[in-house]
């Protein structure tokens, strides 16, 4: 019973982790909160509706698919909403309420498209129940904090290990020296971002696979359970986003356990504002010092 | 300045003479409703707008408000004026509450924290079952009654809530013009120069926290009279996000402006309502688009003498130096 509810924490908590990233890539490297991270993962999720169910191609593809379908439109959104921003020095407020009014237009976009109804995401492939030291598990729970977890090794290794990811730590350190030392900001912010969105994708299809169907306001939920997992990490750190998705999954899963799902997102939120009183930086931040 | 009055009298008596040229309820319930968000774009604005404190929240306050008011007048009857009052005393304390703790936090901090407290006072309203019907709402809520008389016709709600505008404007513009307004726009201008020169930041902050949510509580138990039935999906981020952008629209820092672009934002949606679906991409291309192209907002500089300050020099998103809120190591992957 115990190990069956940490596997659903687990598993909850991967696809937070996925939505918390992509949002701490984009905060550490632009000092912006995405509001339309939200809207890129729902994008994900219905991309692979088309892909998965409509075309009927499987789990891979579908899902390679909509992380670069996303990823573009992650960095065109930068290049049109974001980009001119920067190039006037605006403020960081102006560039987050640049990304509402995007989310606005990217949550009508699939409204228009796809409707109001909620639409089946049934998973691409046979689910089992496998059995681990007396729990059932499911094929489907492992299967997605599988490439959940793949996906997160495999960014820290991108961030750690190549020209790319060394070039967007130094933005994320001193955009301007970055610059002098002959790095191409734009090019490698929009690219940060497009990552930043593209794994907010994956973590769309895997949501969508996850609760079996996809609807107009899961790009709400997952955008507000994103942030809250970022928060309690710590702004901007990504091991920070990474542990703060897990917790939250697991405080989520325990409330429900406890009480009942009525109170899984308030406990969420308490968890948010509770970090923000006692430990504003999140648990792995860098504290903030005031300067004149 | 006598231009200004004259238009600003124009523009009043117009307001008034607007039940008697139109009698179609509609137009005059799209009327109200642009009243109730000018009263909610002005309180976001004394926070948000002239205080420099980013809130997500304003939607929690406003649904305190409506709650308290349609709770009141369903449990006890308690008349429509005493509702008001009610709320604004529940909201103020929520938002006295809730900014005591948060108020310490800056930007994006802060913005998240009301993020949190709105999206937690939706869900308590969305779970207590026993208070608040949960997802049920309240239904048959009395309209608006003064002194034993009904004001529940399309013309006189118009007038109650024109009236509830002109107190949020001038309580709002006297409040700005006042040694607390210059001490709120000290903190939003830089924080930390004015707790230099001896401004209490922290407590103004508060104070002027707990003022907007109480003006927001106001709207709210307007809104509960008015549309007599309220129930938590109208209390969501979505709906502080909306009149966020309202503000934005109007442009920080501006009464004039919240004004102009909570009417003009509210009406636009109606005027285009042939685009169906559309409507609402175009709300966001608009809202991205002023962004990009016209930061100060919709009105930028122009004022109508409603506060003293030349709006130009405060009525836009104060230009700061790109500062990184979590300096180095912020990607540090170890």
């Amino acid at each position: 019973m115990l190990l069956q509810q940490a596997i659903n924490a687990l598993t909850l908590g991967s696809l937070y982790a996925l939505i918390a990233i992509g949002l701490a890539i984009t905060f550490s490297i632009l000092d912006v909160v995405n509001f339309a991270q939200g809207s890129l993962v729902m994008w994900g999720a219905y991309l692979g509706v088309v892909f998965a169910v409509g075309l009927g191609l499987g789990l891979w593809a579908p899902m390679l698919g909509s992380m670069f379908l996303v990823g573009l439109l992650g960095m065109a959104l930068e290049r049109t909403a974001l980009q001119p921003l920067r190039v006037r020095n605006a403020p960081p407020i102006a560039a987050l309420l640049a990304t509402l009014g995007a989310a606005t237009i990217l949550d009508h976009m699939i409204l228009i498209v796809f409707g109001p109804d909620t639409r089946a995401f049934p998973s691409p492939f046979p689910v089992r129940m496998v059995e681990v030291a007396g729990a059932q598990i499911s094929t489907l729970e492992l299967t997605i904090t599988g490439i959940a977890l793949l996906l997160l090794v495999g960014l820290q290794a991108m961030l750690r290990r190549t020209r790319l990811g060394l070039a967007m730590r130094a933005i994320a350190q001193d955009g301007r020296v970055a610059g002098l030392m002959g790095i191409d900001t734009n090019r490698v912010v929009s690219l940060a971002f497009g990552v930043g969105a593209a794994v907010g994708g994956v973590g769309g299809v895997l949501t969508g696979i996850y609760y079996n169907s996809v609807d107009i306001s899961m790009g709400y939920s997952a955008g507000l359970k994103g942030f809250s997992a970022m928060v309690i990490g710590g702004m901007g750190s990504l091991p920070g986003a990474i542990l703060g998705g897990f917790l939250l999954g697991t405080a989520e899963t325990a409330a429900t356990a406890v009480f009942w799902s009525g109170y899984r997102d308030i406990v969420a939120f308490s968890l948010l504002i509770l970090v923000l009183i006692v430990r504003p930086s999140g648990l792995l931040g860098t504290p903030e010092i005031r300067k004149v | 300045m006598i231009r200004e009055r004259l238009v600003l009298g124009a523009l009043l008596a117009g307001a008034i003479l607007l039940p008697v040229v139109v009698r179609s309820p509609y137009v005059l319930h799209v009327a109200v409703l642009a009243g109730i968000y000018v009263v909610l774009t002005l309180s976001l604005n004394l926070v948000t707008g002239f205080c420099g404190q980013f809130s997500l929240g304003h939607a929690g306050f406003y649904g305190i408000g409506a709650y308290t008011a349609a709770l009141l007048a369903i449990n006890w009857g308690s008349p429509f004026v005493l509702n008001l009052v009610a709320a604004a005393a529940a909201a103020g304390a929520a938002g006295f509450l809730i900014g005591l703790p948060t108020l310490r936090l800056g930007g994006i901090y802060l913005a998240m924290a009301t993020l949190g407290f709105g999206e937690i006072i939706h869900l308590i309203l969305l779970n207590w079952l026993a208070v608040t019907r949960g997802p049920l709402g309240i239904p048959a809520i009395p309209g608006p009654a003064l002194l034993g008389i009904d004001l529940a016709t399309p013309a006189r709600q118009y007038y109650v809530v024109l009236a509830l505008v002109v107190i949020a404007t001038v309580v709002v513009s006297r409040l700005v013009d006042s040694s607390f307004g210059e001490a709120i726009q000290a903190i939003r201008e830089d924080e930390v120069a004015a707790e230099a020169v001896g401004v209490p930041t922290t407590r103004l902050k508060v104070v002027t926290f707990t003022l907007s949510a109480a003006l927001a509580g106001v709207a709210g138990a307007f809104f509960a009279h008015y549309a007599t039935f309220v129930s938590p999906g109208s209390f969501t981020l979505i709906e502080s996000i909306l009149v966020l952008s309202l503000l934005v629209f109007g442009g920080m820092g501006s009464v004039e402006g919240s004004i102009a672009g909570a009417v003009v934002l509210t009406v636009a949606p109606e005027v285009f309502r042939f685009l169906a679906e559309y409507r609402m991409v175009i709300y966001g291309a608009i809202l991205l688009g002023l962004i990009l192209f016209r930061p100060q907002g919709l009105l930028g500089g122009l004022s109508l003498g409603l506060t003293r300050r030349p709006q130009a020099a405060t009525g836009r998103i104060p230009p700061d130096e790109r500062r990184p809120i979590n300096p180095p190591a912020a990607l540090e992957t170890r």
